[in-house]
């Protein structure tokens, strides 16, 4: 048995690349499309049915909460599919973010 | 241009000879918005917001010189026009009219924000400034595209029923 064999220490896992792992699994965010008075009414419900693959009367619902309220939540995701769902709402450009879920 | 008919995945507009001219002068705006434009969330701070945001942004703007190759390729396709008694009979798939849509879009969003992002009723503003006059036609002219695109979309998910075809005078409660 070799004595000089290096101690067996597992790294300890770094608690922030821990707590970034479980943010990103977490469907703690939100995808967001705001008002704008340009965008025309039926061109964000057909980026709507083509981005989420939603029915024409989900993705109007949306866009007249859009239209309406100046907002509508779209989605609520983990931090990597709610980023993917931004930028493609951007290459429509439409205006969108994500936020945490709750700010 | 109008939407004419849908046959499987391919949809048919009509559209006089100026109006391609007009339209592909507009495809060749694009990208008119800066990738870094809109903003990726209101409330995260920096630490918060996803890694990678320069190689997403640099993915979008690679993502858009391929739609524009694409858009201005079609439209410079002469196979794709049919000449008929003074007028063109455009044939697009229903992908290649949501690229459109996409360009037309941005020309439309990046002349008004060229113009300052004007709130509701800026249309007369832009209207009698000689500089901004330009931008709002040229949004205009997009909104005019997208509208009969987004047409032709709908009417190929909805085709008028039998019954529901052609116009009928009795409808109009006069």
């Amino acid at each position: 048995m070799d004595d000089s064999a290096t101690p067996q220490v597992l790294p300890r896992p770094d608690q922030d690349t821990k707590t970034r792992e479980q943010e990103e699994l977490d469907p703690g965010y939100v995808v967001i499309c705001w008002d704008d008075p340009v965008n025309l009414m039926d061109y964000v419900t057909h980026v709507f049915q083509v981005v989420f693959g939603w029915t024409k009367a989900r993705a109007e619902r949306h866009m007249m909460q859009v239209h309406k309220q100046g907002k509508s939540i779209l989605v609520r995701e983990t931090m990597e599919k709610a980023e993917h769902y931004v930028h493609q709402l951007h290459k429509y450009s439409l205006h969108a973010t994500m936020e945490r879920d709750g700010s | 241009m109008n939407f004419l008919e849908a046959n499987d995945d391919t949809l048919v507009f009509l559209i006089e000879p100026r109006g391609r001219k007009v339209l592909r002068q507009l495809c060749l705006k694009y990208p008119a918005l800066k990738v870094s434009y809109f903003e990726l969330c209101r409330t995260m701070n920096e630490e918060e917001l996803p890694d990678g945001r320069e190689v997403a942004d640099q993915s979008l703007r690679e993502e858009q010189a391929e739609v524009r190759k694409r858009i201005l390729k079609l439209l410079s396709d002469e196979s794709r026009f049919e000449e008929t008694e003074g007028f063109l009979l455009m044939r697009l798939t229903t992908e290649e009219v949501d690229l459109l849509l996409q360009a037309l879009n941005d020309v439309r969003i990046g002349c008004w924000a060229r113009a300052g992002s004007p709130s509701e009723g800026g249309e007369e503003m832009m209207r009698a400034n000689p500089k901004l006059a330009p931008l709002l036609a040229a949004m205009q002219l997009c909104g005019f595209f997208q509208g009969a695109l987004l047409d032709g979309l709908n009417r190929q998910k909805n085709p008028p029923s039998e019954e529901d075809d052609g116009f009928d005078l009795e409808d109009l409660s006069i």
